[in-house]
């Protein structure tokens, strides 16, 4: 009874956000346009890297744009939900204070008020490009469900850990522009092999900064690189993630005493 | 000046920290060129060295901050929503005026607080030999990539009258500029045909051509030729925003609250 309340607020909430946002018809198209196109930047670098060298070892171009299309449905599906910045600036003003009265969880009240409807075209575009790459890669439809769970486990673990991130950011040094610039360098990061950046990055883009699990890990698994066990093991890792960020955004809230003045 | 250092520092470890990752930014590129020298077992892609390329990068994500002016237009929609316009029409000092030097104060504060340190520590770490006929060269060059996104952003900005909040058009442009600019790939690295059109346009200016000159990588009778292109962009962008702002101004209707 409490989820389907909870879950009824948040459609309610996007149907509101979604009207704000359409307020501007003008501005509204052409958000949605840029955005769609957003996911040329990937494309186009990658094109230029093949065409002027043999790429990246052991990854195809199709592969590329496979983890492209990947990492900008993660990205853009946290982007949706969460904007750390717009939220740290409305707990700083206190604009949630009267909606925390409300009787729904503060995570989806937050969740509610602070992400970009505008980058759904991203997300859409960004599915488009990964479904065209792997109908030229050939990837089997099984193999596309499991990549689904594990990405879905990996973005509900990488959203809890943005949120988490933000509020600590409020508490700390009351801005969260950073936030913004952390999660726009793990999407710079994350379009590209893990494998690049070492080992050491490695395990800081899987634990520290936990885009590989939404991302990389998945695509990995999908494309062959990646055994059924250690795809089991991102999944629990995933879910460990996102248990330890729901406890740390709940700890973080608790320092939380009314904004504004 | 002194009110745009006070804005940019009011929140002074989130500034800091958004400086680090920009600059993590660039590492991330070079991170990805690094795998494809190695993988390709090459000294030199497109002309560019390994080490040509890892300043490239850093050069062209400082030199953002100072040669797109996005401030103009974001203060004119700013002003139309918030119907601030009336009062700073009425102002001793003109409008336009005022949105410059505004914008240029931001302009200079990025250039002192990122620009130069992100320069000088390219230049030093990469060991590049840096002469003062490049200096002046990059000199006019960013000045020139400046005036010429002002220009656009008068225009881009007085849409505002018309649409009220042009967000996404501001972003667009930007979006264009980085796109065309070189911020992907250095333009020597696109296919012939597609680098000579993008040589033509006024983006080049933007970080290409001010990186390219600082690396010496491109001959200095293409360097004069590509200010040449950006000057004849930049008076044909005067005359056309003068003539469009003469116009425009006969439609500002103030209200706001």
């Amino acid at each position: 009874m409490g989820l389907k309340r909870e879950i009824k607020f948040f459609i309610t909430c996007q149907r509101y956000n979604w009207l704000s946002f359409l307020a501007y018809r003008m501005q509204a198209f052409v958000w949605l346009s840029l955005n769609a196109l957003f996911i040329l930047y990937g494309i186009l670098t990658v094109t230029i890297i093949y065409g002027v060298s043999s790429g990246i070892s052991g990854w195809s171009y199709y592969q590329m744009l496979f983890l492209i299309g990947t990492t900008g449905i993660t990205v853009n599906a946290v982007w949706y939900l969460c904007n750390p910045n717009g939220l740290v600036r409305q707990l700083r003003s206190g604009k949630l204070d009267s909606t925390f009265l409300r009787p729904y969880s503060r995570l989806n009240i937050m969740l509610s008020a602070s992400g970009n409807v505008d980058n759904s075209t991203t997300a859409i575009s960004s599915l488009i490009m990964m479904a065209y790459a792997a109908s030229k890669i050939g990837v089997d439809a099984a193999g596309m469900l499991l990549y689904a769970a594990l990405m879905a486990a990996g973005i509900s673990a990488f959203v809890l850990f943005v949120m988490a991130l933000s509020v600590l950011a409020y508490l700390l040094i009351r801005g969260a522009n950073f936030v913004n610039g952390v999660l726009n360098f793990m999407s710079s990061s994350s379009k590209y092999p893990l494998s690049i950046f070492g080992f050491a990055g490695q395990l800081i883009f899987t634990l520290l900064l936990p885009i590989g699990i939404a991302s990389y890990y998945p695509a990995e698994f999908v494309l062959g690189r990646l055994s059924l066990s250690s795809a089991a093991l991102v999944f629990v890792l995933a879910l460990l993630v996102g248990a330890a960020s729901y406890v740390l955004f709940h700890k973080f809230m608790k320092g939380y005493v009314g904004g504004g003045g | 000046m002194r009110v745009s250092l006070r804005q940019a520092f009011a929140y002074k470890l989130d500034f800091i920290f958004t400086l680090i990752l920009g600059l993590l930014v660039s590492l991330v590129m070079i991170f990805v060129w690094y795998a494809v020298y190695a993988n390709s077992g090459v000294s030199s892609i497109g002309g560019l060295s390994l080490n040509a390329m890892y300043v490239y990068f850093f050069m062209v994500n400082a030199l953002s901050f100072i040669t797109y002016n996005a401030a103009v237009a974001q203060t004119m929609q700013e002003d139309v929503q918030t119907g601030a316009v009336s009062t700073a029409m009425a102002r001793p000092i003109g409008y336009n005026t005022n949105l410059f030097l505004n914008s240029l104060s931001v302009a200079i504060v990025g250039g002192l607080t990122v620009t130069l340190p992100m320069l000088l520590i390219a230049i030093v770490l990469s060991h590049t030999a840096v002469s003062p006929a490049a200096l002046g060269l990059l000199l006019i060059e960013v000045l020139l990539s400046f005036a010429i996104t002002t220009c656009i952003g008068y225009v881009i900005g007085t849409l505002s009258i018309y649409f009220v909040n042009i967000w996404g058009i501001i972003n667009l442009t930007g979006f264009v500029y980085y796109f065309l600019g070189g911020s992907l790939a250095p333009l020597s690295l696109f296919p012939k045909w597609l680098a000579n059109i993008l040589m033509l346009l006024p983006s080049q200016l933007m970080m290409y051509t001010p990186a390219a000159t600082l690396l010496g990588i491109i001959p200095m009778d293409e360097i004069i030729r590509e200010i040449a292109v950006g000057a004849v962009w930049l008076a044909a962008l005067v005359l056309f925003t003068l003539l469009w702002l003469r116009r425009i101004s006969r439609r500002v209707v103030a209200v706001g609250g």
